[in-house]
């Protein structure tokens, strides 16, 4: 498990917009970048932040990059899906 | 010989901002009335140097570097976060005090990280843009306390640092007339499952302690306690015992408390005299 990882990648989406574009351009070829098993890739291409946080992904930066990708007025949509309301 | 004039603690928090219509408008305008009596007070006692202790929210520090504590020592900017509503520009920041607290903390066996170039986010940023901007000639000094990325500062440590913060204001030769300001704190939880939840009694009990300037029982509070009772937010408590510890006061004034879910948190403002 590399839960360090998955931070990095969620950090530099959510600070950068040319990283961001390229998320969302090609989230595979974007997470090629950092060693993150099967299961990681998969829970940061859904965005499944309520599984990245009981991964023990930090939720201070899951919800920065999560409103970096789908924007900052999204907060009711993270809080839907952090409750298990997806 | 330089002088602690005055002390505070004031919220950080983002959607004061971002989202100013969100709450009640009664509400809000008695939140943003709180900042402008710090205003009043900072202008009251000549303040010209604001020392902020405030956290980062895993914006401004990578996975790379996560600084248990870090002081701006150089060049400022802010807001980090865009969606802030402010235009990124230069933050004054009062250099040459700025460099004595770090050469000050290395004796006291402080580990300070430090930033010759720094942005910072709404922990300093808010303060500074809703509060001390509209102070003429004020300077701010940016300090970090790791509260946010466990394992985060220990209470010790932060009360360790404001007492350095301290030493090094009262042995230095300039003439200025320098505010503490502990910013955030009270019950929040930041990106985690309960955001929205503010927990009134908690907070309650908090700014009783902070009141009668109880710093040994801010001191005793347990990271895990303040956790499940009040989020990862309230681990902010850190910033308060700093502030605390710089200050060296004997109580708070509270003057002013405010639960404001639709800003997701506990807004408290509060003089140490």
């Amino acid at each position: 498990m590399s839960v360090y990882a998955m931070e990095s990648a969620l950090w530099k989406l959510s600070s950068s917009d040319r990283e961001l574009a390229r998320y969302r351009s090609d989230p595979d070829a974007y997470l090629t970048d950092f060693a993150l098993t099967d299961e990681e890739r998969v829970l940061l291409k859904a965005f499944r932040v309520r599984q990245m946080a009981a991964h023990g992904v930090n939720g201070m930066l899951l919800m920065s990059a999560f409103l970096a990708h789908y924007g900052h007025d999204q907060i009711p949509d993270y809080l839907r899906r952090m409750n298990g309301e997806e | 010989m330089a002088t602690i004039a005055g002390a505070f603690l004031i919220p950080h928090d983002p959607l004061i901002v971002a989202a100013p219509d969100a709450p009640d408008a009664a509400q809000a305008a008695r939140v943003m009335a709180g900042f402008s009596r710090v205003a009043a007070r900072l202008k009251a006692l000549s303040i010209d140097t604001v020392i902020t202790i405030g956290d980062d929210h895993y914006g401004v520090f990578d996975p790379h570097c996560i600084p248990q504590c870090l002081i701006g020592i150089g060049d400022v900017y802010g807001p980090l976060e865009p969606w802030l509503g402010f235009e990124r520009r230069p933050i004054p920041n009062n250099q040459e005090l700025a460099q004595h607290i770090l050469n000050t903390g290395y004796r006291d066996g402080i580990n300070w990280a430090f930033a010759k170039s720094l942005t910072v986010d709404h922990s300093a940023a808010v303060p500074y843009f809703v509060c001390y901007d509209n102070v003429a000639g004020v300077r701010t000094i940016p300090i970090y306390l790791n509260d946010g990325v466990p394992p985060v500062i220990t209470n010790q440590g932060a009360y360790a640092i404001g007492c350095s913060i301290a030493n090094a204001v009262r042995s230095w030769p300039g003439d200025e007339r320098v505010a503490i300001v502990g910013t955030g704190g009270c019950s929040h939880w930041v990106g985690e499952a309960g955001m929205g939840n503010v927990n009134d009694d908690f907070d309650h009990e908090m700014l009783e302690i902070v009141r009668r300037g109880d710093l040994a029982a801010l001191m005793a509070l347990n990271d895990e306690n303040v956790l499940a009772s009040a989020g990862n937010g309230a681990l902010e408590f850190k910033n308060w015992i700093c502030a605390m510890a710089a200050a060296k006061n004997e109580r708070a004034d509270i003057f002013a408390y405010e639960t404001v879910p639709a800003w997701v948190a506990g807004l408290a403002f509060a003089e140490l005299v």
